[in-house]
């Protein structure tokens, strides 16, 4: 008799706690497709929360993405970038989040010898790809190249005073943190993400963060674009597991032709023109979104031979796919 | 448990079983149908402006999400018709039709999508 | 001596009466207190547990295959009046499939396989015969075939559903017992 009694009371329990379960555990989707930092920029997120909730993150992810936009932009008026390119002292006080920026991309700097380079500001303004059809004049050329050089720069931190410096010795040198904020704005949606529990795949213009793994546990198939098809085409396909970021540089992003030749927007400071590295794009795949976006470019200006000796300065841990100018797909 | 027989089992095997045969004769089968679901996104400035069902469209007709910007839709295809940008990559993109496809006019910010596909974004 | 012989009969005939309009509120009272479980219904719409069964199954074993008809058809009235003809086309088919199936399960038990099985069959059995039957239903009212892509999945949620109830019916049939007073095979 106590048996049964005891059985019918935990049957009791059980059914009481599945009448406390929600349908609602079941995974809802958001899917957005917006624009930022001037390029195309979607998400796929997937979590246990309320539709509503979901919005409200989605609307939290969009606002980040645009708020990194206005504080690290060249163009916009008073933003940390601008207010360095502006300044009056060869000694800058920047944020801690500048800090962390410069600090990494001053070290990818020294260890490509240049290849991925913040300080072409000035460079990368003379060509201005998006919007000149013209190519400069060798001898601007040659006057801008000047002022550019990561040697000239160093980022500091001061324990007395708890405070950020950034120096320059050449007060005409500008940065340019294009090559560098998506990956930094990837790395800031992914603590979102993970803070509210969702989980995904995020596309910030050519890079791209898995948040966790797909719902069946596998990873997220990546392809890589075909740099010789269109915006949907792609030439081989990656794995992207959850916390892992790919970022991709590719001469078939923002380019324009003059007398014939194709002229793209990631220049090399060795020559002041735009890198000639016989590759077509480059993926690179690591844990962090503002390292892959640096890694690529750099490995995009070195061609493939010198990649591979750079990239065994991270053992491992970033890796890369190269296209060549003939289509050929080399890790 | 109380009283289970070995009978009990027996049944419960069987059903399982029917339910993997079943599984396999019915969901092979059903792939090729379960894939000719083709539906299109329109988005503009990152709000969806609407959805199309690609494979329910009898006469083709356009959409004009915004100025400048016509989108053809026919059975089981669309594409940007007319766009008012400069580099015309989305017109030059041509027809969307599988899965996965996209095509986007980033001076309009109008984005036209097909859901699904193997991949789930592309890099670059 | 005849004049006893009816009271008999009359005696058992309201008793008859009053046991099966019992039993039939239990059916009843059983799959509103399910619809208060809104845990299950994570495949298609109308998968329930189905405790309403314990009742069919309690009646197969002691009554007969008619009375448990009737009670089938109760419910699936009272489903009519509350939730419209489409719910009640498919309680009516799953439940007269499921109840002629375990019917039918029965004699085999009782028959060829005494003692090897127990009402834990008979209740997958009518469980998943259900589920099956409400999906052609289903099929034929909306006109679709794409349902049938779900059959395996019915059938596995079937066999647990049915198990679950073939044990709480277990667990239950003491009291069951105690509605029913005396024989009242007819």
């Amino acid at each position: 008799m106590r048996a049964k009694r005891l059985y019918c009371f935990f049957l009791c329990i059980v059914l009481f706690f599945c009448s406390s379960c929600n349908s609602k555990s079941r995974s809802n989707k958001i899917e957005k497709n917006f624009f930022a930092m001037d390029t195309a920029m979607s998400f796929k997120l997937y979590g246990s929360c309320s539709d509503d909730d979901l919005n409200k993150i989605s609307d939290e992810i969009i606002l980040t993405i645009n708020s990194i936009d206005k504080e690290f932009s060249s163009y916009i008026e008073n933003s940390q970038t601008y207010n360095i390119n502006h300044r009056t002292q060869n000694i800058c006080e920047i944020s801690p989040e500048m800090y962390e920026i410069l600090a990494k991309a001053q070290d990818i700097a020294t260890l490509s010898c240049g290849a991925f380079d913040y300080t072409l500001g000035t460079l990368i303004n003379l060509w201005d790809v998006k919007n000149k059809t013209v190519i400069p004049d060798q001898n601007l050329i040659c006057d801008v190249l000047e002022h550019t050089g990561y040697k000239k720069t160093s980022v500091d931190y001061d324990c007395t005073e708890e405070k950020y410096y950034f120096y320059c010795s050449d007060s005409k040198l500008q940065i340019d943190l294009g090559a560098v904020i998506k990956g930094y704005a990837a790395d800031k949606v992914y603590q979102i993400c993970l803070d509210y529990n969702v989980y995904g795949l995020i596309s910030i213009g050519g890079n791209i963060t898995a948040i966790g793994n797909k719902e069946n546990g596998k990873g997220w198939e990546i392809g890589i674009r075909d740099p010789m098809g269109t915006q949907s085409d792609y030439i081989t396909t990656i794995t992207l597991y959850g916390g892992m970021n790919t970022s991709t540089s590719g001469n078939y992003e923002r380019f324009f032709y003059y007398e014939g030749v194709k002229y793209h927007h990631i220049l090399n400071r060795l020559t002041g023109y735009p890198a000639k590295s016989k590759l077509t794009s480059v993926t690179v795949t690591g844990p962090s979104g503002v390292m892959c976006d640096m890694l690529s470019t750099a490995c995009f200006v070195l061609g493939y031979e010198d990649s591979k000796k750079f990239l065994e300065n991270y053992e491992n841990k970033y890796t890369a796919v190269f296209i060549n100018n003939f289509g050929d797909v080399m890790i | 448990m109380k009283k289970i027989k070995p009978g009990d089992i027996a049944v419960i095997v069987f059903f399982i079983l029917l339910a993997v045969v079943s599984a396999l004769v019915l969901w092979n089968g059903d792939n090729n149908k379960k894939t000719e679901r083709l539906i299109a996104r329109i988005s503009i400035n990152g709000e969806n402006f609407t959805s199309v069902d690609l494979n329910s469209i009898n006469e083709a007709y356009y959409i004009y999400p915004t100025e400048g910007v016509s989108i053809l839709v026919e059975n089981g295809r669309i594409k940007f018709a007319e766009s008012d940008c400069k580099d015309k990559i989305c017109v030059l993109k041509g027809w969307l039709d599988s899965k996965g496809d996209c095509a986007i006019c980033a001076p309009n910010m109008c984005i036209i999508s097909i859901e699904g596909g193997d991949i789930d974004a592309i890099a670059g | 001596m005849l004049l006893q012989d009816k009271n008999e009969i009359y005696k058992k005939k309201s008793k008859y009466i009053a046991t099966v309009g019992i039993l039939t509120s239990f059916a009843l009272i059983l799959g509103i207190v399910e619809n208060q479980l809104p845990s299950i219904s994570l495949t298609l719409p109308g998968v329930k547990l189905g405790l309403a069964n314990i009742i069919v199954m309690y009646v197969l074993e002691y009554f007969n295959v008619s009375t448990a008809l009737i009670i089938v058809m109760a419910k699936s009235l009272f489903v009519l009046v509350t939730r419209g003809i489409v719910a009640f086309s498919l309680s009516i088919s799953g439940g007269f499939f499921a109840t002629v199936c375990m019917a039918l399960f029965y004699l085999l038990i009782s028959g060829i396989l005494r003692g090897r099985m127990s009402s834990i069959s008979v209740s997958v059995v009518g469980a998943v015969m259900h589920n099956l039957a409400q999906l052609a239903v289903f099929a034929l009212l909306m006109k679709t075939d794409v349902v049938f892509y779900y059959i395996p999945y019915l059938i596995i949620v079937g066999v647990i559903m049915g198990f679950i109830t073939g044990a709480i019916y277990q667990s239950v049939l003491y009291m069951l017992k105690r509605i029913h007073i005396g024989e009242s095979k007819i």
